[in-house]
């Protein structure tokens, strides 16, 4: 696998981790994968030690391969997917959440809907 | 250059006498693991606190700060290319040879871009944040890599750059408020 993918699939695995653990920590509850924080909490940290566990524990990673800035570049990459990854599956997994206070707009929004719910309400006040 | 010189061979003098040190340090001093633990940090802040205007703002200066901090350092390196320690003197080498250009310490910038964002963001994290990325630049001078005036080239490059975009931002306005807007838009900030 080559380095660069690894590099990407690990920092995907610990961004959706750390974005669990903050959704939790944060109280958006539309961004939950499991509706008790303490199960989110656990998956949370599994998921961040699985990858850098999956990532470093195999083998030497003192090796010439992804420079500086472009391990910004790719991590962005990572943690925009993780975060789309993150809003799907939440938005399928809590879809019994909601309909939260109406007219609140922004990631707080999250706090009792999903996404999903959010971006259709969100639409649907948009056009009048 | 004399000093720089007699403090890169004092600190990496001490490679390979405490086996546990180096075995830490090792670690510490890897391309990957500093940069990508205050990554995450930067990335906790953002949903720990939600709609939180000044973490906005210092992950939007993040941001930008690596950008600017990459085409600088690009330059900086067309203009001077300063050999590794490896290559001038006797070191006790505990990494790969890098073939880049010694000053500034591209990866010490990138951790003290990240961390200054997180200060800028929360002031406890930030600390922590700035401790780390320390301790990231020191462990590239023990590992044998580079030379201190490097590390601290690449630590005032990510301070000032960080710091300089964020206190830069109300003057790009109306661009971050509309970005923020964007976010909000779409649920994201």
């Amino acid at each position: 696998m080559p380095l660069a993918f690894e590099y990407w699939l690990f920092t995907f695995l610990a961004a959706l981790g750390v974005i669990q653990a903050a959704a939790i920590k944060g109280g958006l509850r539309g961004l939950w994968f499991f509706p008790n924080p303490l199960t989110g909490r656990v998956c949370a940290i599994l998921l961040v030690l699985i990858a850098f566990a999956r990532f470093f524990l195999p083998m030497d990673r003192n090796v010439r391969g992804v420079e500086g800035f472009q391990q910004s570049y790719l991590f962005v990459a990572a943690a925009l997917s993780a975060l789309a990854f993150t809003l799907a599956l939440s938005s399928w997994l809590r879809r019994g959440l909601g309909p939260g206070k109406a007219g609140e707009r922004g990631l707080v929004a999250l706090k009792d809907r999903t996404y999903f719910q959010a971006l259709s309400e969100g639409r649907q006040k948009d056009g009048g | 250059m004399g000093a720089d010189r007699a403090l890169f061979l004092h600190i990496n003098g001490w490679a390979g006498q405490i086996g546990p040190l180096d075995l830490v340090l090792k670690e510490v001093a890897n391309d990957y693991l500093v940069p990508v633990v205050l990554s995450l940090f930067l990335l906790w802040l953002w949903f720990a606190s939600p709609g939180t205007r000044r973490v906005q703002l210092a992950l939007l200066a993040g941001a930008g700060a690596m950008g600017l901090g990459d085409g600088l350092i690009k330059l900086m390196n067309l203009i001077y290319y300063r050999p590794r320690p490896f290559t001038e003197l006797s070191v006790r080498l505990l990494f790969y040879r890098p073939l880049d250009s010694s000053f500034p310490s591209n990866g010490t910038a990138v951790a003290f871009i990240l961390a200054t964002a997180i200060f800028l963001g929360n002031r406890k994290a930030g600390v922590i944040a700035l401790a780390i990325a320390s301790l990231y630049g020191f462990s590239r001078v023990y590992v044998g890599i580079h030379y201190p005036l490097d590390v601290l080239g690449g630590a005032v490059i990510g301070i000032l750059t960080s710091y300089g975009v964020y206190r830069l931002l109300p003057r790009l306005e109306p661009l971050p408020s509309w970005l923020l807007r964007l976010g909000r838009r779409l649920y994201l900030a």
